[in-house]
């Protein structure tokens, strides 16, 4: 990552934070890019909404991070907490009253899709029946992010190739 | 009966709970291998998103 910090020092969760917040929104504009005419114009990117998903996303794994003593968080981890923050505040608004399902789901899918990004899962092994339910999960259950680090742990496992998996790891 | 000092007995359960492993990673995160083939990974989400929801009245 890049951040300005010397060689091994960590950058500051600021700049970690706001490069961050710059990959989620190229993420967002490469993902709306492919709707259908009319169904991207339905909505748009709050960036300073953006910006405290980002910052509260690091805040907090920061914090479990320190307690267990990691020095980098593995991919289950930042799914769930990055699946946790975009629910937490919505960063994508509905610029219309008459939208598409997708548009109306667009945090929900937006969330998932970075999750299957940190996971290095393409979508097109995810059953369209699954997704639906993962979908529905976020959009009307509690969200725990460390219950979706977990969840995105057994995703992995069922979908992910073996190279992608973690055989002999006990815990997420 | 109640010991007298209760630290006594504690500090072995409380080592091991906080010894308690958890998966990490041995790398810190790469926004470059993320974003790489992020268009076409983009494109499979929406076209799994159309499948998922083709026919559903979901949160209409």
């Amino acid at each position: 990552m890049s951040g300005g910090a010397q060689d091994g020092e960590e950058p500051s969760l600021k700049t970690r934070a706001r490069c961050r917040e710059a990959l989620l929104f190229k993420a967002f504009h490469l993902l709306v890019d492919s709707w259908k005419p009319g169904e991207r114009e339905q909505v748009e990117l709050n960036r300073q909404l953006l910006r405290i998903v980002s910052e509260s996303y690091f805040k907090d794994l920061e914090r479990k991070k320190d307690f267990h003593g990691i020095r980098y968080a593995d991919e289950h981890k930042r799914a769930g907490y990055m699946i946790k923050w975009i629910m937490r505040f919505r960063p994508i608004q509905m610029k219309s009253e008459n939208c598409c399902v997708k548009a109306l789901c667009a945090n929900e899918h937006f969330a998932l899709t970075v999750a299957l990004r940190f996971l290095r899962l393409s979508p097109d092994v995810v059953p369209p029946s699954f997704y639906y339910n993962l979908v529905y999960s976020l959009r009307y259950r509690a969200i725990d992010a460390n219950a979706w680090a977990l969840s995105c742990f057994l995703i992995q496992q069922a979908y992910g190739s073996p190279r992608e998996t973690t055989e002999g790891h006990r815990t997420p | 009966m109640v010991p007298e000092k209760r630290d006594e007995q504690l500090p072995e359960t409380v080592e091991t709970l906080l010894d308690w492993k958890l998966l990490n990673s041995d790398s810190p995160f790469d926004d470059a291998e993320f974003l790489g083939e992020f268009e076409s990974h983009a494109q499979k989400a929406n076209e799994l998103f159309e499948k998922a929801f083709a026919g559903s009245d979901f949160a209409q």
